[in-house]
């Protein structure tokens, strides 16, 4: 008899689950309980035997106050064992890595095979009406190895990772002194997260001790990291490292690869600048500084640092760069476009209903404001409201609400 | 909520609310500054109190600058007399705008609200005058052309900011050079003595004629050699100063030179910058300072924090504050930092929940675990809480366990296991339930354990009952985690609820939640913050 049961632990406490489900805790704390199964001898153990039975999975030391454990005593009843197992939906167990070696996982598969397996001859050689109950007969047994099988495989990745841990460990330490370009691309080989991560950081701080121009270093890494996506996921763990963090924040200075060519941009969006990500494939117009602010041209991937420059610039020659939100706009015939003259709408109705009249939608079109709402807006700003709505049915024949709703949900408000 | 004195308590305060929200006065809750039911009885005193000059659900910035300056045009002169009576209570943005109105209007009262703004505020003055676009609004607004004071004295305008000029400390002449500059250029300023130069100087020029503000000095000597490199004679400057250096200008000089405090190199600058930073920024970086931060440095921290000028920061800013830095650092900050100002906040607190009242945690018994114990804390400095675990059946309620401050402070800091050993050792295992049956008759009848004039903080959310709402009614002081019941003297503190899953079919549905309880001693402090200046104010208007 195969008996899965869930094991929690609270405090100094380990406390068993009497509805034999993955415990759904309301309301926030959501610790999925250790999940154990036992092979017993025969149907008539009960509850209080398991628990005595294995003094390293269950302790109960002394009695708790007030009234506590609802589990501890009660007998576990044969019938109820074999609802459980009966369940549809008892594959949604599953085993712990830990709780069966995978010594006992054998043993348990060389009894429990020979049975799988006469009970599948069995059913070949079935039919009709046989075959119905066999097949059911079956699907039991069938659901049990299932169990078994997924708790051999986590049990077995869990062995594999370990002994991979050491290995990795062991390669890690000797190279440690290896050349920089070596020590990266054996981070990014490493398999084992926490290894991977050491090595990387190891290999930043190294940077900043040993490269002279530790920008132009990591720029030649990016772009072989283009390629290799092993190394791309050495650099990009630099994040997680408070000290290599601040540094690449203030001591490094990309190369801008990005000159004298002339290009269209429709619209930039204002995004923040991080390593590897954004890096690895963008062109970008000015000193690269990580972290900070910088506008996007999401299509083309281009970057342009200092926002304020690139309007001046577009200044001078005559053009004209629109700020919404967080996005610049260049081209009049843009939603973007048209959603910015709807904000302004809205924001001139109540303050100076009479810059409205200075708006024009994408033919040119533009309408005057009548004196009188100028007037009573002076006494109710509430007015604006009706001014900025007939404005917007106007100017965009589109209804005003939606149109709010468009350009704050565009604005991430 | 009876009132202390002659105040008037939150049952008056709501009243008033629903009758200015009926005639169509009053904000919708969503589009105040902060959302709560409460009014003085006057629009325009309540403005002044509770609107913040930003977007909401509701409104544009433009419309609340526009209704809170309506406001003022039609306000009688005793809602004047009840805001200027009550200033240091009103919002920043709005004791300008008052200024503004007050100086347009020939009233020399504008100085007694320009004299309760912090100092960059005041320096916003001449532009909220003349540009009031540029003051209140931020991006693309900032430039749009309308005034608010139709015909300005311009020559009493240059005499008040002359005066201001004159009375602007250093350090601020330094932070707020932006600030200065426009102010200037909108007024054609015309400098006049030695300091005005200088201060002109450093606004268009290169700052060179700045001998009359010896920090500026400093600092143009301390930026010159950050131009040229030379850390060692940049060390040696500020190691002279005899002033120090702004914080938010030191931290750029030092970028200049790629240096950062957290890194080696920082080590000699740390000290300089925690002298150097006010209280406020202090504790708005101690999440980013916490890495490197010393017990010498945290004690600087704690004098100032706690110092006359320390007094002046809100709780709930040092509670976010607080929430966000790590772990570690918590420890080391609670007794000297967050106890005094907690203790501040309780005595505060005692205005609307006396001290020795019996305060009442009511939540369903499977809650054990995600109750707040920084709230229970704060709120329980001085007075005890009793928890009343709500159970599933009548005889299930449990209301045995009373916790003070001294024992919740033992496993504050402590881990989650020891704070699970905490909870089994107080509520038993009430502390192991994860599932509650919503009965409304069962969780009223636990009202019958306590009295009318005990606090009561209900956390019982996604759940409403006409049973619950009936049983609240008398109560004089409810504070409620979840979902408001409409009872007329309940306030409701909203407790962040993420969602992070939903199954839903046509029998019914799971949702599961992940809760963030701790943000409930922010909204805790914001609210008994405005809800004292509502008190004050709405006691003295008789409606």
């Amino acid at each position: 008899m195969l008996v899965v049961m869930g094991v929690s632990s609270y405090g100094n406490e380990r406390n068993i689950y009497s509805n034999w489900g993955v415990p759904l805790v309301w309301g926030g704390r959501s610790d999925i309980g250790k999940v154990v199964a036992f092979e017993l001898n025969g149907t008539s153990t009960r509850f209080e035997d398991i628990l005595a039975n294995n003094p390293s999975v269950f302790k109960m030391e002394g009695r708790p106050p007030r009234h506590m454990f609802r589990i501890v005593g009660k007998t576990c009843r044969n019938a109820t064992l074999d609802d459980i197992l009966k369940a549809d939906d008892l594959q949604l167990y599953w085993m712990e890595p830990g709780a069966f070696t995978l010594q006992e996982y054998s043993s348990f598969l060389k009894g429990f095979a020979p049975v799988l397996v006469k009970k599948i001859q069995s059913l070949v050689k079935a039919a009709g009406e046989e075959l119905l109950r066999l097949s059911k007969e079956y699907g039991e047994v069938h659901r049990r190895f299932d169990i078994i099988m997924n708790g051999f495989h986590s049990q077995n990745d869990e062995v594999y990772y370990k002994e991979r841990l050491k290995f990795e460990r062991k390669l890690f330490d000797s190279s440690k002194g290896l050349p920089l370009r070596q020590l990266f691309v054996i981070a990014g080989r490493m398999e084992t997260a926490d290894i991977k991560y050491e090595a990387a950081v190891h290999a930043f701080k190294r940077v900043f001790k040993e490269e002279k121009d530790p920008s132009a270093f990591l720029w030649e890494l990016l772009n072989i990291a283009k390629t290799d996506s092993g190394l791309a996921g050495a650099l990009a763990c630099i994040y997680s490292d408070n000290e290599v963090t601040i540094r690449m924040r203030h001591q490094f200075d990309f190369p801008h690869d990005f000159k004298g060519q002339t290009v269209e941009i429709h619209s930039m969006q204002e995004t923040d600048m991080q390593f590897g990500v954004h890096l690895l494939g963008g062109k970008f117009v000015g000193p690269v500084k990580l972290t900070k602010k910088v506008l996007w041209d999401r299509e083309k991937n281009i970057y342009v640092f200092g926002g304020n420059k690139l309007k001046q610039k577009v200044a001078r020659k005559g053009g004209r760069l629109e700020k919404f939100g967080n996005i610049i706009v260049t081209r009049k015939e843009d939603v973007d476009t048209d959603l910015l003259a709807i904000e302004r709408i809205d924001a001139f109705s109540c303050i100076n209903p009479a810059l409205i009249s200075e708006i024009s939608n994408r033919n040119g079109k533009k309408m005057a404001v009548p004196q009188k709402y100028v007037d009573r807006i002076k006494k109710d700003y509430r007015v604006g409201r009706e001014l900025a709505d007939l404005a917007l049915e106007e100017l965009f024949g589109i209804d005003p609400d939606i149109a709010r709703m468009l350009y704050r949900s565009k604005k991430g408000r | 909520m009876t009132g202390v004195g002659n105040l008037l308590g939150v049952r008056e305060l709501k009243h008033r609310y629903k009758i200015l929200k009926a005639k169509g006065q009053a904000l919708p809750v969503e589009d105040m500054g902060m959302a709560l039911p409460l009014s003085t009885g006057s629009p325009f005193v309540d403005s002044m109190l509770n609107e913040r000059l930003a977007n909401t659900p509701g409104m544009n910035e433009e419309e609340h600058l526009m209704r809170s300056w309506q406001l003022m045009v039609e306000m009688t002169d005793k809602e004047l007399e009840l805001a200027l009576d009550h200033l240091d209570g009103c919002l920043n943005d709005h004791k300008l705008l008052l200024a503004a109105h007050l100086f347009g209007t020939g009233d020399e009262r504008y100085m007694k609200c320009l004299g309760r703004l912090p100092i960059k505020w005041q320096l916003l003055f001449p532009t909220a005058i003349v540009k009031p676009s540029a003051a209140f609004f931020t991006g693309w607004r900032t430039d749009i052309r309308f005034r608010l004071v139709e015909d300005i004295d311009f020559p009493a305008l240059k005499k008040a900011y002359r005066e201001l000029l004159g009375k602007t400390r250093d350090e601020h002449i330094l932070k707020f050079r932006d600030i200065l500059k426009e102010g200037m250029a909108l007024l054609h300023w015309k400098p006049d003595g030695e300091k005005e130069k200088a201060i002109h100087d450093w606004c268009f020029g290169a700052g060179r004629k700045s001998k009359e503000i010896p920090l500026l000095n400093n600092y143009i000597r301390a930026r010159d050699l950050a131009k040229t490199g030379d850390e060692a004679g940049f060390k040696k400057e500020l190691a002279d100063h005899e002033h120090k250096i702004p914080l938010t200008s030191l931290m750029g000089l030092l970028s200049n030179f790629g240096l950062h405090m957290a890194l080696d190199s920082g080590k000699p600058y740390r000290d300089y910058a925690v002298a150097a930073a006010s209280p406020i920024e202090t504790v708005l970086r101690l999440r980013e300072w916490g890495a490197w931060l010393d017990d010498g440095q945290i004690d600087i921290i704690a004098k100032k924090v706690t110092g006359a000028k320390g007094l002046d920061i809100p709780f709930y800013k040092v509670v976010n504050a607080y929430l966000a830095i790590p772990r570690e650092l918590k420890a080391r900050i609670f007794d000297p930092i967050y106890v005094p100002l907690m203790k501040r906040f309780s005595n505060q607190m005692a205005q609307v929940i006396p001290k020795g009242t019996q305060v009442v945690l009511m939540q369903p018994n499977c809650f054990v675990n995600i109750m707040s114990l920084l709230f229970l804390a704060t709120v329980s400095y001085e007075r005890s809480t009793r928890v009343l675990l709500l159970g599933e059946k009548i005889d299930e309620h449990d209301d045995k366990t009373v916790l003070s401050y001294g024992k919740l402070k033992k496993v504050l800091l402590e881990d989650s296991t020891a704070i699970q050993n905490f909870f089994l050792k107080e509520f038993g295992a009430q502390a192991l339930r994860n599932e509650w049956r919503f009965d409304a008759n069962v969780a009223a009848s636990a009202f019958d354990r306590f009295t009318t004039d005990d606090m009561l903080i209900i956390d019982m959310p996604f759940f409403f009952s006409t049973r619950i709402l009936e049983r609240m009614l008398p109560m004089n002081r409810v504070l409620n985690l979840g979902n408001n019941f409409g009872s007329p003297s309940e306030i409701s503190l909203a407790v962040k609820y993420v969602p992070t899953f939903s199954v839903k079919t046509a029998r019914g549905g799971i949702w599961g939640y992940q809760r963030f309880s701790s943000t409930s001693v922010s909204s805790l402090a914001g609210f008994i913050e405005r809800l004292e200046w509502f008190d004050r104010a709405g006691g003295e208007n008789k409606c």
